[in-house]
């Protein structure tokens, strides 16, 4: 029970908000460094199917809270097992 | 080239190595961290995804220039240029940093390659068996 007064922590460790969703792409407000650029714990700001939608999302954050920081994780299978990457060429260019 | 500090100690830089081997490492530009680059000496200049431009803001959404590239087992191509107010990995920060902006297969969760034109600002070397990016400042820089 939460007693008057008391905030509440919506902050989680990264690796329990990349179990809170599926194949989504998670913006997150860093609130917890484990080193220099690595986010141990954050609040959960964002998620979509869309990386460019919440790479939109990112950019307002930004504009809106100078000075923070944020980092997207994708929660899902990245790539399956056995496939081996050789970068041949950019898929497309604009 | 400026860098955080001025130590000479090298800066061990722990990634991941992921598909097939690969050496990912975890970047920082103002605002997002933890963006997650692969470690590309195969790669003449630093590349981002259009989705990174986008979460970087305006400074990068305008193209400076644009640059022919010659990608392996394609004909040439151009790709737009824009430059990244600073890079860092680990303790070792590049600024205005001059980057290609790339789609990259869209199965590989990644934000961008660590190109040639921000490891030749570090003596670098790769230790694979223990997944870790050595970058070791260079004398005068």
């Amino acid at each position: 029970m939460v007693k008057k007064n008391e905030k509440k922590d919506d902050t989680f460790r990264i690796d329990e908000i990349r179990e809170m969703f599926d194949n989504e792409w998670v913006l997150v407000e860093v609130t917890r460094l484990r080193g220099p650029g690595q986010p141990s714990r954050g609040r959960v700001l964002a998620h979509h199917k869309s990386r460019m939608r919440i790479a939109r999302m990112t950019r307002k954050f930004h504009a809106a809270n100078p000075g923070k920081m944020s980092y997207t994780l994708f929660s899902g299978e990245v790539i399956p097992k056995g496939v081996v990457v050789v970068l041949v060429g950019p898929q497309t260019a604009s | 080239m400026s860098s955080l500090d001025h130590r000479r100690r090298p800066d061990r830089i722990r990634g991941t190595r992921k598909y097939g081997g690969v050496l990912i490492v975890s970047v920082t530009c103002p605002g997002p961290i933890g963006l997650e680059f692969l470690v590309d000496t195969g790669a003449a200049m630093t590349a981002i995804t259009p989705a990174t431009a986008v979460a970087l803001g305006p400074s990068v959404v305008r193209p400076l220039r644009k640059e022919r590239i010659a990608p392996v087992g394609k004909a040439l191509l151009s790709a737009p240029v824009v430059r990244l107010q600073s890079l860092q990995v680990g303790g070792c920060e590049v600024v205005d940093l001059d980057a290609l902006i790339l789609d990259l297969p869209p199965g590989l969760h990644i934000d961008g390659l660590l190109g040639v034109n921000f490891l030749e600002r570090f003596r670098m070397t790769i230790e694979f068996d223990t997944a870790t990016l050595i970058l070791r400042r260079k004398r005068g820089g």
